[in-house]
């Protein structure tokens, strides 16, 4: 890398004039600790770190990082776990990171049309914290909503349990401003319901910093609901709660959340929460019905029954908001909990058709049989999300390659099954390579062609999501014979 | 290429071969929306996306079906099984699901089920280049790679023509109420927590309320107004359709003739006669963030200053700035560089 040179010492300078040379940093420490995210096994090198405030100074590093030819990678809080904002020098050329998390205000609330706009540094659960007092909430929850922000949100278009019902990031995304590659602003979607043109704003959401860096993001804003019932139940098999999962979509009722710990994992995270999970259950389901409280006894009782018909041995349904709370934070403790099994743990997150989520189940517990790896699951199980975790030690090399080698059989698994690699937490590095498996080469082509509507010169994250193979060639002759310009 | 999960695969090819590779063409639905963006060059070949539906999956909440296919076919074999899509078709035409995508346009059910762009998880549609190309999974949940279904709603046929799509759908609630009253609809959209649908006129209030017999029953229960049961919504003007955004409909109103508009409270749009004046002098509804508004802490680093209504002047009609205009612009351009793919249509 061109760390110690010339040319890297000036952009450092024309950086540090741009912005308060306190928030542009390229000691060794932040070259570290900026060169990984919450996937840990991908290490890449921050070349230098910006910390801007306003959209103007994203503008400014984006322009100069443009001038001197080095690749940029947008980075909020680092909890993804897919290695987005793992910093790959491109051609040898050290990233600028532009970490958001100081533009961490929220600009507006427009409590009657229940759309705020915010900064992508926001943490997720701040905003929703923030709106409480207005009886609104931003809906996706990922369990790493205390520490995410919402322009990691936007870029990974996260899931959460309560995605169930309320659908992901994207459906809770208005409008994005940009700073594109080229360092001018953008602005994509709107708060009307039918904006001019194509819908950019979609293509944006789930770009994983391919496209440019968000700096201003108009959310929907949700009501909080009336009344809330939160159903935990203990099953003798796996299957059994599976099975609980389907028969309860199948009804017609949608639950808020419908999520799956199995015995393993339950048993780690109560010696760690200790919220009273029926540590004897060979997995345990979380559900959560939602709206008037009329509607929800009668789909809280519809979902007792059906676990009762599924051979449920317990079942409770928690009495007071502290209950429901400790719950849930046994729930979005899961991986912390897993410390206490291994220092390392890798994670998957392919989703399969909800119906074939037992026979899924299944396969990955002999997948991780023949690879002589211990897997633990937990899944947002109403959407097929599995998120079945090896833990491990990452120091053991013949370990660390038969888990990674178990991950890939894994997310090959899901594909074949009908699914697809990722439900929430994007392709990144780590993924990249598989996307293949689920897509043709024409297919993959066509993906690059609309990153490069974007970012023509691929400054924005390289090489990440798309395999280094599937890059478009022919825009630029096609265009050419067309009597048209490239960029 | 990898397992299709899809039983028309060669009459999807053959779709592709008909597109080609040169040439222009425009992909044809059930012309019911056929001027919208424009008419195609009457020189360019029709082709039309092939018919019928593959599966439908209950328990999956989600149905195949090519893009050729009459809308309302898909309606009644998914109330077969108990589901739905949030789409309204009225009587004329017939209107087919490839198009209802291209033109992009809600149900006016979208504020309880979303936008139709929501609907889709996978697509399957020929490029420019005559190639067969899938985008996101037949999953109701996905973010294995960009979101190339949702960019080809609303994209009018002019970045590829689609010929088979996965959509998510809904378990059909059982009850379904439309009521009528003329309380203020602003603040029965507060009192109602999933209302489906809330269209007021200027004089009266439209409100759909939609599940199990005890949900629509709770829900009736909040509303504080007098209301009578209607079995129908009112008929929406087809003329044109206002897009603003939600706040900005009770301003917009005061220029309009009560009863010559119905507006989608919450939504955003306005349904109007074609002979009425839709943009009044003065007033204009911007999609920009509050650009003039920026929080005074962010410049001196100050507490964070919460704002509860809206400040934004509104723009009507707003052209898009330059650069966005340009990325728009480039986004036809790379996916059909020889400006094949229905010419003449714009959405810019
Ligand atoms: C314990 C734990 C639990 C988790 N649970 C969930 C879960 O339930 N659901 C879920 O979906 N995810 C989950 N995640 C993953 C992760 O938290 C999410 O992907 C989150 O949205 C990432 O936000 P971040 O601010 O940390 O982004 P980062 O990790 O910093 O970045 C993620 C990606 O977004 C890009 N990016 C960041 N900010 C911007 C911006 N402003 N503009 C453009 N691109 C940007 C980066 O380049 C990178 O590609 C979990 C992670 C952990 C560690
Ligand atoms: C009176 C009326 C009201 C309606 N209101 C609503 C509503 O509120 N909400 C709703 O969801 N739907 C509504 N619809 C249905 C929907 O809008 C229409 O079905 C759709 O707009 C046009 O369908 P079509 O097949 O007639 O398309 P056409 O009129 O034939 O074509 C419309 C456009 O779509 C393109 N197109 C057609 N097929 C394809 C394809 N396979 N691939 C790519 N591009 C294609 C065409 O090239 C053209 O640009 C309504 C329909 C009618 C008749």
């Amino acid at each position: 890398m061109q760390l110690a040179s010339d040319g890297f010492a000036s952009l450092v300078g024309a950086l540090q004039s741009a912005l308060d040379p306190s928030r542009v940093r390229s000691t060794p420490i932040e070259n570290v600790l900026y060169g990984r995210d919450a996937l840990g096994s991908a290490g890449g090198s921050a070349g230098v770190v910006c910390f801007p405030l306003t959209t103007e100074e994203v503008q400014e590093c984006v322009r100069i990082a443009g001038r001197y030819g080095h690749p940029v990678i947008p980075r909020g809080s680092g909890t993804g776990l897919s290695g987005g904002a793992v910093p790959v020098p491109d051609e040898g050329l050290a990233p600028v990171v532009i970490v958001t998390t100081k533009m961490n205000r929220v600009i507006e609330v427009d409590e009657d049309e229940r759309i705020a706009w915010v900064q992508p540094g926001v943490l997720n659960l701040d905003l929703s914290r923030k709106v409480a007092h207005l009886g609104l909430h931003f809906a996706p929850d990922p369990s790493s909503q205390q520490a995410c922000t919402i322009g990691g949100n936007v870029a990974n278009n996260s899931g959460g349990p309560h995605c169930l019902s309320y659908g992901v990031t994207s459906s809770h995304v208005l409008a994005v401003e940009v700073v594109a590659p080229d360092g001018s602003v953008l602005v994509l979607g709107g708060l009307d319901p039918e904006p001019v043109g194509y819908d950019l704003r979609a293509a944006f959401v789930g770009s994983e910093g391919t496209m440019g860096i968000a700096t201003r993001i108009a959310v929907r804003l949700t009501p909080l609901p009336p009344a809330v019932k939160t159903v935990l139940l203990g099953f003798p098999t796996l299957d059994s709660a599976a099975n609980t999962v389907s028969r309860i979509i199948a009804t017609g009722y949608v639950p808020a959340a419908m999520e799956l710990m199995d015995q393993r994992i339950t048993e780690a995270v109560e010696e760690f929460v200790h919220a009273g999970l029926p540590v004897d259950a060979a997995a345990i389901l979380l559900v959560e019905v939602d709206g008037t409280e009329a509607a929800v006894e009668e789909a809280a009782r519809v979902v007792a029954e059906i676990a009762h018909d599924e051979s449920a041995i317990s079942s409770q349904i928690a009495q007071d908001e502290a209950t429901r709370a400790i719950w849930w934070k046994a729930r979005k403790s899961a991986f912390g909990a897993l410390a206490r099994i291994a220092p390392n743990y890798y994670l998957h997150d392919g989703v399969v058709p909800r119906t074939r989520l037992t026979e899924t189940l299944r396969s990955v517990c002999d997948i991780a049989d023949s690879f002589d790896v211990t897997v633990v699951n937990v899944a947002h199980a109403g959407d097929g999300n599995l998120h079945p975790i090896i833990p491990y030690d990452g120091r053991d090399q013949d370990q660390n390659e038969r888990v990674h080698e178990a991950g890939n059989k894994i997310a090959q698994l899901c594909v074949a099954n009908g699914g697809a690699l990722s439900g929430e937490h994007g392709i990144g590095l780590e993924k990249r390579d598989l996307m293949g498996v689920l897509f043709g080469d024409d297919d993959l082509v066509e993906q690059d062609r609309l990153r490069l509507v974007f970012d023509p010169e691929r400054i924005m994250n390289p090489h990440k999501v798309l395999p280094e193979g599937s890059r478009c060639s022919e825009v630029a002759q096609l265009l050419a014979r067309a009597g048209k310009a490239w960029a | 290429m990898k397992e299709s999960g899809s039983v028309s695969r060669s009459e999807l090819e053959l779709f592709a071969e008909e597109v080609g590779p040169e040439g222009p063409v425009c992909i044809v639905g059930g012309r019911t929306h056929w001027e919208v963006g424009g008419l195609p060059d009457p020189s360019a070949r029709e082709v039309r996306a092939p018919s019928g539906i593959v599966q439908v999956l209950p328990d999956e909440m989600m149905v195949r079906v090519r893009a050729g296919t009459p809308l309302r076919e898909l309606i009644i074999a998914l109330e077969e099984k108990g589901q739905m899509i949030p789409v309204d078709v009225d009587q004329q035409g017939s209107p087919t699901i490839g198009g209802a995508l291209s033109v992009g346009w809600s149900s006016i059910r979208r504020l309880r089920w979303g936008p139709i762009r929501d609907l889709v998880l996978e697509i399957r549609y020929v490029n420019a280049a005559g190639k067969l190309i899938k985008g996101g999974a037949p999953v109701v949940k996905n973010v294995s790679g960009f979101d190339l279904p949702k960019v080809f709603v609303g994209s009018l046929g002019t970045l590829g023509c689609l010929a088979e799509v996965v959509l998510r759908t809904q378990p059909r609630p059982r009850v379904a109420k439309w009521i009528v009253t003329e309380g203020n609809p602003f603040e029965i959209r507060k009192q109602l927590f999933r209302p489906s649908s809330i269209l007021w006129d200027g004089i009266k209030t439209w409100v759909l309320l939609e599940g199990s017999g005890r949900e629509v029953q709770a829900e009736l229960a909040c509303l504080r107004e007098h209301f009578e049961e209607v079995d129908a919504p009112p008929h929406l003007p087809k003329g044109k359709r206002v897009s603003l955004r939600p706040s900005a409909i009770k301003q917009y109103a005061t220029s309009l003739a009560p009863s010559s508009y119905v507006a989608e409270i919450g939504v955003g749009l306005v349904h109007l006669d074609s002979n009425v004046q839709s943009t009044p002098p003065g007033m204009a509804l911007s999609p920009l963030p509050p650009g003039s508004i920026v929080d005074p802490a962010l410049q001196d680093g100050g507490s964070d200053t919460m704002r509860t209504t809206s400040t934004a002047e509104p723009t009507l009609g707003a052209s898009l700035p330059t650069p966005t205009l340009a990325v728009h612009k480039r986004l036809k351009d790379f996916f059909d560089p020889m400006g094949r793919l229905n010419p003449g249509r714009s959405l810019l």
